[in-house]
């Protein structure tokens, strides 16, 4: 790790060529990722890398240096060959300062991540062998689970991060983050292998490698296994308008994507985003309220402390329907005249952060799953969505479902062939009539502006009176 | 130009690798440089600039193959331990071969930048944007480029070195009115040094971008039925994009693709043409060798409407018999050896045909401007795809009312059989680091899901 007075000279000199803020963030990452074909492990890596990044703001422009050498002499060639000139013609193009951000710098004071971690045994508490042997042990475990499983894969990673943070504003941080996760894929046919379908199960946390020592893995290969199962036989999925459930757990992610990338910063305070300026304003029915908290012990989606130093919250973004907050980082919050929200983040130091989600929910409500599905005559119930995306700018979301079941006269009847939901955020969230108590969280990744992150997606059941879904059956 | 080969760091490395008793020793450096800068609102937003830097160690431990990578090579007993902890878990595995003659094939992609000279080309094409009519903010307005450095050395000292890299601007604008919101992307391949040429391609394209915008505006939905469909040429290149792992051997061998076991089958339209072409002026990939050193070549993928080639790097070549196509490349720097295409177009073998004409051919039909979510809503594995679509209804011959919220449905290869018309005008798309090239096709129907 770097020594404090090195974070101090660097933020010093950055300051002192005229930027309003400086900030450096500082990791050093160890990783082990393979990936198992039945017994067979198909790829396998690791290492460990490390790296800086160095950002500062000119009025509301950012500027983003970074680099895997940290070395003094290299890091200063670079800084000076950038800055070189300020406030001269090479700072003509960043325009006025308005707002300044900050100016000048503060003495540095602990900020201490919050204790979220599970466990803090390390990523070499298990030898790579004894981690193989366990995933293989869960697609076993998958594979003895019901007859007629043809393929069993699994995706490991397990990710050691050491990061420091500190700015011009005082913040000095340092945490360490440890994640492990395995994402199975089990294939099965039918008697007849006129049908085959694939399932998923990606359990993961923020822990150490013991986390495979646990049930959940195998708990997690079965449940993979069960959804392939239950697709086999799987027909066309209809087109058109028609009432939707999504189920509980990683149905979330629906609306991660239908409104949840619209209330962060980096869409709002452009104004390109379908909830800028509606703040305070009913959005979504009575039912919905969304949360996105980066604190909760153990899970995936959770930072002790964000990447800008800024410690994660409990964000109530929607309560009962009306937009309380947004999602902001330091710059996308100094545009809009509020605070961080400890949403800062990104996948490593070649990114600079911006505001992303966490582990974002619907609150459970009090409706009872059955009937809701028993309210339907003919519809969708989704038990798992595979992904999606949104653009905030319109609201347009897309979803591409997983296990996916027609509902026909009150009652799960067949399944379907996976579909995809579309919609905008603020057409579908006044249609959220019924939200059932069966809350559950699961885990994800989020590709957009500052990479790959690890999320949190959850929910109890919802059900949407309409919407249009996007099938082969007319 | 210094090799990494000649790096007394590097050299002091591989010497100890070999002291310790690794055999087949490959060193492969991945270098790369980035710069980013954008403007909103007539001022710069944003400027990134960096390098990152890896490497990827491969080896023999007891005669079983072991790998790791690290971002430094000086923790030497870290590297070792996490080598020989590899050995072993992989089964059969072929080991790194001597590279033989030593062979600099880096080009100079790298382009120095004017930093206020570009930001005035942004601020230009943003006004650009600005002046049509009904737009009213341009979201992204943005010069990158990239230099990406690989250079493979074996226990010898003797090595391969390449490189690959492009300079793009990319413009997003968002057009209102009266409560109706659409969105137009485009993108296009620019040097930061031809000022002149910049600005022009960088001007059109943000004019282009409004137009397309303004004209997504009081958009329609559409009635849920199955009829003809003209795909715009950037949506036949981003829908080939999400495709292409079809055709790579590893997804081959494990039966994860549609084209399992249909290699001499027909599998689209007698003129539809497939090709990889890593030397196509047209691409943007200029890789000479892959990430496993292996010369990339030009091959037909589909001819005739018949799949004809897959893609190997060496390892799943062997598992199937074959030899690698050079397609050997890692999906990021701390990565084992995937599969990927580098240039790829779709065209014709027979006539191909103006928009206009396949326009007038599809009377009923929908003109698609814009995919959205093709990477979650198209399967490798069955070929089938469900996408949400943007386009123009085409009516007497034209193309007119704007339509959005809807989708697109089908199977890949149906899709191909049903080409009825192939135009020659095709831009490219970057999906998953291929540069795909698409023409604007006529497909005789498509489920349509709407209202």
């Amino acid at each position: 790790m770097l020594s404090r007075t090195y974070i101090e000279k660097i933020l010093d000199y950055v300051i002192s060529h005229g930027a309003d803020y400086a900030e450096v963030f500082y990791e050093d990452v160890s990783r082990t990722r393979f990936k198992l074909m039945d017994e067979q492990v198909a790829s396998c890596v690791c290492g460990r890398e490390s790296g800086i990044g160095i950002r500062m703001f000119w009025g509301l422009a950012s500027e983003y240096l970074y680099s895997a050498d940290a070395d003094e002499g290299r890091l200063f060639g670079l800084l000076k060959e950038r800055l070189q000139g300020c406030g001269g013609q090479s700072r003509r193009a960043w325009g006025q300062k308005e707002r300044g951000i900050s100016g000048g710098r503060i003495p540095l004071a602990e900020v201490r991540p919050l204790e979220i971690m599970a466990s803090l045994s390390g990523a070499g508490s298990l030898a790579l062998g004894r981690k193989i042997g366990l995933i293989k042990s869960g697609i076993a475990v998958g594979r003895g689970a019901a007859d007629g499983i043809v393929q069993g894969s699994a995706f490991y990673t397990d990710e050691d991060q050491q990061v420091q943070i500190a700015n011009t504003e005082g913040v000095y941080a340092e945490d360490r983050r440890m994640r492990t996760r395995v994402r199975f894929t089990m294939t099965a046919r039918d008697e007849r292998d006129e049908s085959r379908q694939t399932g998923f199960a990606g359990p993961g946390a923020m822990s150490g490698p013991e986390f495979l020592e646990s049930d959940v893995p195998a708990e997690g290969a079965k449940k993979a296994v069960r959804a392939a199962k239950s697709m086999l036989g799987a027909k066309t999925c209809p087109v058109g308008r028609m009432p939707v459930i999504i189920a509980n757990g990683f149905g979330g992610l629906f609306f991660h994507e239908a409104c949840g990338h619209s209330l962060e910063g980096s869409a709002v305070a452009d104004g390109c985003s379908e909830f800028a300026g509606k703040l305070g304003m009913k959005i979504a029915s009575d039912k919905v309220t969304l949360v996105d908290d980066g604190t909760v012990a153990g899970e995936w989606g959770s930072l002790g402390i964000d990447d800008e130093g800024v410690p994660t919250r409990k964000n109530i973004l929607i309560e009962k329907g009306i937009l309380k907050g947004y999602l902001l980082d330091r710059i996308t919050a100094k545009k809009m005249g509020m605070s961080p929200t400890g949403s800062g983040r990104r996948e490593n130091y070649r990114f600079a952060p911006t505001s992303r989600m966490t582990n974002t929910y619907i609150a459970p409500g009090e409706d009872d799953l059955e009937e809701m599905i028993g309210s339907v005559d003919k519809g969708l119930y989704v038990k798992d969505i595979n992904a999606g995306s949104v653009d905030p700018a319109t609201g347009e979301f897309n979803f591409n479902t997983g296990e996916t079941y027609l509902i026909e006269r009150g009652e799960i009847t067949v399944p379907v062939k996976s579909a995809t939901l579309i919609g905008t955020g603020r057409e579908i969230l006044p249609r959220v009539d019924m939200v059932s108590g069966n809350f559950a969280l699961e885990q994800g990744y989020c590709y957009a502006g500052s990479g790959q992150i690890p999320i949190g997606a959850g929910q109890p059941a919802v059900r949407i009176t309409e919407m249009t879904v996007g099938g082969k059956e007319i | 130009m210094i090799s990494a080969a000649k790096d007394p760091e590097i050299l002091k490395f591989m010497d100890g690798l070999k002291e310790q008793g690794f055999t087949h020793r490959r060193l492969t450096v991945d270098s790369r440089r980035f710069l980013c800068l954008s403007v909103q609102h007539q001022k710069l937003k944003a400027f990134e600039e960096g390098t990152a830097g890896m490497y990827f160690i491969e080896a023999a431990w007891d005669g079983e193959y072991c790998c790791a990578y690290a971002g430094s090579l000086s923790a030497h007993e870290e590297i070792f331990r996490r080598l020989k902890e590899t050995a072993g878990v992989f089964g059969e595995r072929q080991l790194p071969e001597c590279i033989g003659e030593s062979r600099d094939l880096r080009g100079k992609r790298w382009r120095g930048v004017d930093r206020d000279k570009v930001t005035d080309i942004l601020k230009y094409a943003e006004r650009q944007a600005l002046a049509w009519e009904k737009a009213d903010t341009v979201e992204i307005c943005e010069y990158r480029q990239f230099e990406d450095t690989v250079t493979l050395i074996d226990g010898q000292g003797n090595y391969l070195a390449d490189d690959n890299g492009d300079c793009s601007f990319t413009i997003r604008v968002i057009a209102r009115d009266e409560g109706y919101v659409a969105g137009a992307f485009k993108l296009g391949i620019v040097d930061a040094q031809d000022e002149e040429g910049f600005r022009e391609t960088a001007g059109n394209l943000a004019r282009r971008a409004a137009k397309y915008a303004r004209f997504g505006l009081h958009a329609d939905t559409v009635i849920s039925r199955s009829c003809p469909i003209v795909l715009e040429n950037c949506v036949t290149a981003e829908l080939l994009g999400h495709y292409l792992p079809m055709f790579y051997g590893e997804n081959l061998r494990h039966d994860l693709s549609a084209l399992s076991g249909r290699e001499g089958e027909r599998i689209g339209c007698p003129a539809l043409r497939l090709e990889e072409d890593p030397f196509s002026p047209y691409g943007t990939c200029r890789r000479r060798i892959d990430d496993e050193g292996v010369p990339v070549t030009k091959k037909m993928l589909i001819r005739d409407g018949v799949f004809e080639a897959a893609l190997y790097n060496k390892r799943d070549a062997a598992a199937a018999g074959k030899v690698s196509t050079g397609n050997g490349f890692k999906p990021d720097i701390t990565a084992d050896i995937g599969t990927r295409a580098t240039n790829v177009r779709l065209g014709s073998g027979d006539k191909t045909y103006s928009r206009k004409e396949m326009i007038a051919a599809a009377e009923g039909g929908i003109y698609i401007t814009r995919i959205e979510g093709a990477f979650a809503g198209t399967d490798t594995k069955t070929g089938d795809f469900s996408i949400l679509a943007s386009g123009n209804r085409i009516e007497g011959g034209r193309v007119c009312t704007a339509l959005n919220q809807f989708t697109i449905s089908g199977n890949i290869c149906e899709l191909w059989e049903d080409m009825e018309m192939i135009g020659d005008d095709a831009v490219y798309r970057t999906v998953d680091d291929v540069c795909v090239l698409g023409p604007t096709v006529k497909v005789k129907k498509l489920v349509v899901s709407g209202k």
